[in-house]
């Protein structure tokens, strides 16, 4: 058994009570956590995300209801995720008066405790994003491994209820991620063998997470093999790994801010496990992200994480003045400070008058927008393939982007190689 | 019932004292979208185990994974009386005790989460009938029957 956690004077005094029961029920959560994860200390943040907005059941409600009853307030800026409701477009809601409800109530609750209504699951996206060396408490498993892996900032895979507890004291646990320690490559995943070809494609990012989660569970992988990647790949890429594993953390030799060179990354030792990528690999992550090859399309769905500027611009150029098919939708999930921005630029309202259904606040695969759940859906998201199926109950296909808009507007799967 | 098994030391996440029977998961589970935590049922559609219950069990599995939100779904499987009675885990998982410490503050679910060494669960099998027992600062994990009789 490890020592525990030694606190601050100000951290007792939370836990003492003195700033309100909603406070010290705060910091009791996140001794708890700090004391689990072996931290010696917590240690100042200077952002939170919190991803508790998701109506899950009663306990969602109960334990902000208690922070909102107990006078609690978040003492740090703090970005909110994702709620179960779109509350800009209500008009795409599916589900039960009831659950629409709660929804409402307990993303409300989180706004009262002083939190921004940004309601999206790609906070990076956002001004004034986390920078390199800082500590921040984020939930959101695919924000945690873009603010470690692409900005460089540091946390650890904070779950739902740590994240506001830290956001409400300013602090979080000193472990894991937070040090350098925590920080040093583990697996090296080589795709230097990969023809060009294949890590050209569309899917390749999402494909490699999704195989990369699988590796490494919560170790660090350090890929090899790769020059240069997007902002919107690493997304993909990252948000893949976090569900297949539990990856908070990833390097790209030459590409990521904490990798220069491998005897950076590993800290002077050997990898604990190297794996070399091939083709089959590709294939069969491949085949895993559907669940059925053939079936009447009933919509397509993009966006998971949320689409990001440079993204709403590709998808204008591939659709080029094209209208989706009514009864196969189209739907993009969107930030919607991300929706102001390219609303500006006119894009909205040309993708909208596509009859592209662009939904912001929320994501179609958590949450009852889709009209019908007994087609199938395609997607270009290996995060949507993974948690879709269970979540709402559909058919998922996985396919690049180009042909998810390709089939949009066919109103069938269009037809096209695999892997 | 036998008393000649042996009495195994275990790291504590989180305190409180269990004796149940056996659920050992074979790969780790997403809960979020992989439990339902309605009725406790392991629903993810590639879930080894899938259909069995965590309900009352102790639960024994090498980690969580993925979702952030499975903090939430394991607290509201305990608020609703379907959480496992103890869990047994291969690596300390932060977020599954997130859910159990909220648990405890919001209803007065005590669920002790423990970390045990391979060797501590090395023949360990789902139908087992263990013990977990865990204070602040000390725990152990104990078999207290074997579903079947070795069969070598």
């Amino acid at each position: 058994m490890s020592a525990s956690t030694t606190l601050s004077e100000a951290d007792w005094a939370y836990l003492n009570g003195e700033h309100g029961p909603g406070a010290q029920l705060a910091m009791r959560v996140l001794v708890a956590v700090a004391k689990s994860m072996d931290a010696p200390t917590l240690v100042d943040v200077h952002s939170a995300h919190v991803d508790g907005c998701l109506y899950v059941g009663s306990v969602s409600i109960d334990f902000v209801r208690a922070l909102v009853d107990g006078s609690a307030r978040v003492s740090v800026p703090t970005t909110l995720n994702v709620g179960s409701v779109d509350l800009r477009h209500p008009q795409y809601w599916n589900g039960p008066e009831e659950l629409a409800t709660k929804a409402r109530t307990l993303m409300d609750l989180y706004a009262q405790l002083g939190c921004t209504p940004t309601w999206t699951c790609a906070p990076y996206l956002l001004a004034n994003r986390p920078t390199l060396g800082q500590h921040i408490a984020w939930g959101e498993s695919n924000a945690i491994v873009f603010a470690n892996s692409v900005l460089g900032a540091r946390t650890q895979r904070y779950g739902d209820f740590v994240d506001i507890a830290a956001a409400i004291v300013g602090r979080a646990p000193f472990a894991g991620l937070h040090t350098d320690e925590g920080r040093r490559g583990q697996i090296l995943i080589d795709v230097t063998a990969l023809p060009a070809s294949v890590m050209a494609r569309d899917a390749f990012f999402p494909l490699l997470g999704h195989l990369v989660g699988q590796w490494c569970g919560g170790r660090v992988p350090v890929l090899r093999g790769i020059t240069t990647a997007t902002e919107d790949q690493l997304k993909a890429f990252g948000a893949a790994t976090a569900s297949t594993g539990a990856v908070a953390l990833f390097h790209v030799l030459g590409v990521t801010p904490e990798a220069a060179d491998a005897d950076q990354v590993f800290g002077g030792r050997a990898p604990e496990q190297t794996i070399t990528v091939t083709p089959a690999d590709l294939r069969r992550a491949w085949s895993e992200l559907s669940t059925r090859r053939d079936g009447q399309l009933a919509a397509v769905c993009i966006g998971t994480p949320h689409f990001s500027i440079p993204e709403f611009h590709h998808l204008t150029k591939l659709l080029n003045g094209r209208r989706v098919q009514p009864r196969t939708p189209l739907y993009v999930n969107a930030g919607r400070w991300v929706y102001d921005e390219v609303q500006k630029q006119g894009i909205t309202e040309t993708l909208e008058a596509a009859g592209v259904r662009i939904v912001t606040d929320t994501c179609t695969y958590n949450t009852p927008i889709l009209p019908q759940t007994d087609g199938l859906v395609l997607t270009n998201s290996a995060k949507w393939a993974w948690y879709a199926p269970r979540n709402i109950g559909v058919d998922v296909l996985f396919a690049d982007l180009e042909v998810c808009v390709e089939s949009a507007i066919a109103g069938t799967v269009i037809d096209h190689d695999g892997f | 019932m036998t008393d000649s098994e042996p009495l195994n030391t275990v790291r504590v996440l989180l305190s409180g004292i269990a004796e149940g029977v056996v659920l050992m998961l074979t790969e780790p589970l997403n809960a979020w979208g992989g439990l339902d935590p309605g009725t406790g049922t392991i629903v993810h559609h590639r879930h080894p185990q899938r259909g069995s219950s965590v309900a009352g069990r102790v639960l024994v599995m090498p980690e969580s994974r993925g979702s952030g939100t499975n903090a939430q779904v394991f607290a509201q499987a305990w608020a609703t009386g379907n959480g496992p009675a103890a869990v047994v885990l291969a690596a300390a998982d932060h977020v599954l005790c997130a859910g159990a410490v909220v648990s405890r503050e919001l209803y007065g679910v005590h669920c002790p989460v423990v970390v045990a060494t391979a060797n501590s669960c090395a023949g360990l099998a789902s139908g087992d009938i263990v013990a977990v027992c865990a204070t602040e600062s000390e725990g152990t994990l104990q078999i207290l029957a074997r579903r079947t009789a070795p069969t070598r």
